[in-house]
């Protein structure tokens, strides 16, 4: 169930310090909105018939990442919500997995934010030395 | 739809569906209504749009289809002519349980919302 998130970890931790801040940008919106797929999610835990909505964005990046080893080519910006599996008429979310699932989308946003600042600290500095 | 409102309407949402629970709770001795006949459970209806992320939608209140319970008690002043009460069909373990269910639904709505307001505060605070 949590497959594609948990690889996706890994290499980001892989790649972190080679993401760009134009990719940062990219996975900022991704973070961001996967945090309304998910509230989205537990909002409607108790609606019939809803299908938990996961955004498609993950594996396109992690597909990016293995390739383009850290340069801002081919990133993709298109997100999309799409509703895998689960019978018709039935309701498929689950509290505690969306709940696990908010916690890490929270802290990888603010991995990223803190890597943002990072970023933007050296630049800072850089401008300061001259 | 963003953040906030879907979490808020999530809120909502689990506010009326316990206000539905606690009548059902209130009304399960309630044997004659105006409508005639014991009480029937009521249970909340809510609906989304699949299309985009959507938050809920409270669509109000249906009656039960369950029968409602018939007891053989000849001494209860209730008690029709053939001696049989009828009561409803409110179960109070089972209202419990979703009262339960609606609480934690309820708090994970509430984190939902807190940490969008903590990752909002954050990218504010970005100066490097």
């Amino acid at each position: 169930m949590i497959r594609v998130s948990d690889s996706i970890t890994a290499m980001e931790d892989r790649n972190m310090r080679l993401l760009g801040t134009e990719q940062l940008d990219v996975l900022l919106d991704a973070g961001f909105r996967r945090h309304e797929v998910i509230a989205s999610n537990l909002a409607n835990v108790d609606t019939p018939g809803y299908r938990a909505g996961r955004l498609r964005f993950e594996e396109e990046v992690s597909d990016v990442l293995e390739k383009a080893e850290g340069s801002s080519a081919g990133f993709e910006q298109e997100t999309e919500v799409y509703r895998p599996g689960g019978k018709r008429g039935r309701n498929n979310v689950s509290l505690q997995s969306e709940v696990t699932k908010l916690s890490r989308n929270g802290l990888r946003v603010e991995q990223y934010l803190s890597i943002l600042n990072f970023k933007i600290r050296r630049m800072k500095t850089a401008l300061r030395s001259q | 739809m963003d953040a906030w409102r879907i979490s808020a309407s999530g809120l909502g949402a689990q506010w009326k569906r316990m206000r539905v629970i606690g009548s059902n709770v209130s009304h399960s001795e309630t044997t004659r209504t105006s409508g005639g006949g014991a009480y029937r459970k009521h249970y909340p209806v809510f609906s989304a749009t699949l299309e985009d992320v959507s938050g809920v939608q409270y669509e109000g209140s249906r009656e039960a289809r369950k029968p409602t319970r018939t007891v053989y008690a000849p001494d209860d002043p209730r008690a029709g002519e053939d001696g049989k009460v009828t009561e409803p069909n409110v179960s109070l373990p089972l209202q419990t349980r979703d009262m339960i269910s609606a609480r934690q639904a309820y708090k994970a709505n509430v984190r939902a919302m807190k940490q969008f307001k903590k990752l909002c505060q954050k990218t504010l605070k970005l100066r490097g």
